[in-house]
């Protein structure tokens, strides 16, 4: 029996090994862009099913948050599987086997333009700068996810933020964020938009039955200055309607009288500064937790006027009057 | 605008954001003045409305309410609002566009502060007490005609509806209690602005995240222990709702019953103050975090849960999965790519069940990608692409080796699309018998193939080379053109 010249192991090894089959960064050899997109979002773990995630409804219990690491190897076998599609012999493979190290250098490169992509700001394009090798992240389970949508998620190492990778909610009660690197420290903070308004309970000897704390306009509470009082509707107290007319006098008086630093008392944004409670924020750090009131910054700005800009409606209804007038 | 964008973190207040043409119906006439006065242009008219929500509003409007739906907690220093994204929304109607509402009478030595900016929104948010024990507002199960909800025809006749009768969601009030907590024509005003923030940390909205929303707050403070239910409702021309102040003491207060179009309503519980209560700060503060997977019931230290697979043969199999969120950093494997589900099966040392990990993650990819029809299509091309590719860089490096002149290095040659014109300018050559290169009898193409190599055959049957040429009926050593 005499050995066959080549053995299809052989053949295959040869092929696979050639590195004449082609080249992966010339132009030709680049992947289309949708199958790009599609492969670098599947690197975030986007689309894929909740059950691979958490295999275990116990990992991750109602009112919990937990951090991970993300296993790059798992998001890399789930980029194999796609490119296995359509790969029915040694030529695909020989392909793949060629062309996946310079593949994976450019998913690697785009995974920090998901996210702007997702939100609809730019189209994926590489970073410039290669970020941190390492992913990690948390899952959250919270009602804070259904009744605050679109807080605030900040992560930090060393003071540093670190870039957001993702942050979307996979169902109604459910949070993913992903940051580039490991923090050690994150933050949750109670979105702006839905900062709350409120009274707080006045002390003892007051006439009022709650208080308001003075605020400058850029949303700081002035210290040592003495709360402003907030009384409700004497008709009938029980029913707690706050009188926020006059409420807005008596800030006026203090604002035009004794106090410039806080905000003229012109229209409702002035107004609802007073009103403002600042929002929250949760901080997770290695040093342990921590809660604090968040960082409110407000600022006033000047009446809008850019919408109606170059629209005189008043001159052109009186324009219309005179045509309509006119014999 | 021009003002410097909003920062992250920062919030930017405005006491309105009104629209350029309130809703309304206009009329355009385009008229054109010729120098001749003989000739003339009759005036063109066109009628054209600006029409935004007013007897409904769609629930995507809404962005978010606090206290949140549902929610129970200490909310009762909390004034309720509303978030709505369309930040001209509130001034997008009037309440009072014709001045129905007078200016409050003030006494002299109290003068009023700086009167508020422009007319008052059309939107108010009404809070009531919706408690089994103690009910203040019936929501009307079904929509009615808008003609029994606004009844005085003063006020129908402000709203310009004509002979139409829109059907309308509503709440109908005791009036007597409307009256004492309805907000004045200012509270109104006060109640709604707009804030810009930024939108940079934020998780992807569903819609409309350009950071600008309308805020529209309530003027009553929620009694703790009560569920209440706060209620959007339009107070378009409703100067039978809206005064110029709150009640007087002792005023007489209307006993009927007064209704109002309600565009959303939801209804949370003031709760007095309890650990994992409702407040963001009570949740925060008491979520439960660890490492994803550690200290878990049936999962190991590794991060891995046992699952029963039925394997080939039918038989139940224990094996360990773990999904891509680890509780510490696992180094990222280098033996990529893999090219089937089987080639990432292991086997787990201690225990001797095989991990499924990465062969799940291979199949899941496998899958989602099969569900996509144009990816399919864009990795054949793909492929199509890189073959293509490597069979002209072929052609290019046979050519270059057998045409030693050539300077250009191949690999430019093949990107400046050079191949074909020296390939063709070989054949020439060929023909005019200036060279040898070019293979006119195939007598290469005859050679290279495996079986007809006289070397390879040689080694692979044991014998000379003169043998097998004999054998392969002597083929020329070199083809004569």
């Amino acid at each position: 029996m005499r050995d066959p010249w080549i053995s299809e192991e052989g053949a295959l090894r040869e092929r696979m090994s050639d590195p004449a089959q082609a080249t992966a960064t010339d132009p030709e050899a680049r992947l289309p862009a949708y199958a790009t997109a599609f492969l670098a979002h599947l690197r975030l773990l986007v689309g894929i099913p909740f059950e691979y995630l958490v295999p275990d409804t116990a990992m991750l219990p109602d009112e919990s948050i937990r951090f991970f690491h993300l296993d790059r190897s798992w998001a890399d076998r789930v980029v194999d599987g796609v490119l296995a599609v359509g790969k029915v012999g040694s030529r695909e493979q020989a392909h793949h086997q060629a062309a996946a190290p310079a593949l994976d250098a450019l998913l690697d490169s785009l995974e920090p333009a998901v996210r702007p992509v997702q939100r609809g700001l730019a189209a994926l394009v590489p970073a410039g700068e290669t970020t941190d090798p390492d992913i990690s992240g948390f899952l959250l389970r919270s009602a804070l996810v259904a009744g605050w949508p679109h807080m605030d998620v900040r992560a930090y190492r060393e003071s540093v933020k670190l870039p957001l990778l993702r942050l979307e909610r996979l169902s109604a009660a459910v949070l993913i964020a992903l940051f580039a690197g490991v923090p050690d420290r994150v933050e949750l903070e109670e979105p702006h938009h839905g900062v709350q308004f409120g009274v707080t309970g006045a002390g003892p000897g007051s006439a009022a039955a709650f208080a308001v704390d003075p605020r400058t306009p850029d949303g700081v509470r002035r210290e040592g200055a003495e709360p402003f009082p907030v009384a409700v509707r004497p008709t009938d107290p029980s029913l707690r309607v706050v009188e926020l007319a006059d409420l807005r006098r008596i800030i006026s008086y203090r604002a035009d009288l004794d106090d410039p630093a806080l905000p003229t008392q012109t229209g409702s944004a002035a107004f609802t500064i007073q009103l403002l409670r600042p929002p929250w924020m949760q901080v997770f750090s290695d040093e342990g937790r921590d809660a604090l009131p968040g960082h409110l910054r407000t600022s006033l700005a000047r009446p809008v006027a850019a919408l109606a800009d170059g629209i005189d409606v008043d001159a052109l209804l009186a324009a219309a009057d005179r045509e309509a007038k006119q014999p | 605008m021009t003002d410097r964008p909003v920062a992250p973190g920062e919030m930017r207040l405005y006491d309105d954001v009104r629209p350029a043409l309130p809703d309304d119906t206009y009329l355009l006439r385009a008229s054109t003045t010729l120098s001749r006065p003989d000739l003339t242009v009759n005036p063109v008219d066109a009628y054209f409305a600006v029409e935004g929500p007013r007897f409904a509003l769609p629930a995507t409007e809404v962005v978010a309410v606090h206290p949140p739906r549902n929610a129970q907690g200490s909310f009762d220093e909390v004034l309720p609002h509303v978030v709505l994204g369309r930040r001209t929304l509130p001034w997008e109607r009037q309440l009072d566009s014709t001045g129905v509402i007078r200016d409050p009478v003030t006494e002299p030595p109290d003068p009023e502060p700086r009167p508020l900016p422009g007319s008052a929104p059309w939107l108010g948010l009404l809070l009531f007490v919706d408690d089994p024990t103690r009910t203040e507002v019936t929501v009307l199960p079904q929509p009615v005609p808008l003609s029994s909800v606004v009844t005085d025809p003063q006020i129908r006749i402000r709203l310009r509806l004509g002979n139409t009768d829109p059907q309308v969601q509503a709440i109908e009030v005791d009036a007597g209690l409307l009256r004492q907590i309805a907000p004045s024509r200012q509270e109104v005003q006060l109640c709604c602005h707009v804030r810009q923030v930024n939108v940079d940390d934020r998780e992807l909205a569903a819609g409309d995240s350009d950071g600008w929303f309308a805020v529209v707050m309530a003027n009553r403070l929620p009694t703790p222990g009560l569920r209440h239910r706060a209620c959007l409702v339009s107070l378009e021309e409703r100067s039978d709702v809206i005064f110029p102040t709150g009640p007087e003491p002792g005023e007489v207060l209307p006993a009927a019953k007064q209704r109002l179009v309600l565009l959303h309503t939801w209804t949370f519980t003031a709760a007095p103050a309890r650990p994992g209560g409702g407040s963001f700060r009570e949740l925060a503060g008491a979520l439960d975090s660890g490492l994803f997977g550690a200290d878990t019931l049936n999962v190991t230290d590794t991060g891995h849960h046992a699952l029963t697979l039925q394997d080939r043969s039918g038989a139940a199999q224990a094996v360990w999965y773990r999904g891509p969120l680890v509780a510490r950093p696992v180094a990222r494997d280098p033996l990529g790519p893999y090219h089937s589900a089987d080639q990432a099966r292991r086997v787990s040392p201690e225990t001797g069940a095989e991990d499924i990990s990465y062969a799940a993650a291979f199949e899941v990819g496998r899958l989602l990608g099969a569900a996509d029809g144009r990816l399919a299509q864009e990795l054949m091309a793909w492929r199509r692409e890189a073959y293509q590719e490597a069979a002209r860089r072929s052609v290019a490096d046979q050519v270059w080796t057998d045409v030693p002149a050539l300077t250009t290095p191949a690999d430019e040659a093949v990107a400046d699309g050079l191949v074909a014109p020296v390939s063709l300018t070989m054949f020439e050559r060929a023909g005019a018998g200036a060279g040898t290169s070019a293979d006119l009898t195939l007598a290469q193409v005859v050679r290279s193939a495996p079986g007809l190599n006289p070397e390879r055959l040689a080694t692979a049957w044991n014998t000379s080379v003169d043998v097998v040429q004999s054998l392969l009926g002597g083929a020329p050593e070199e083809p004569q053109p």
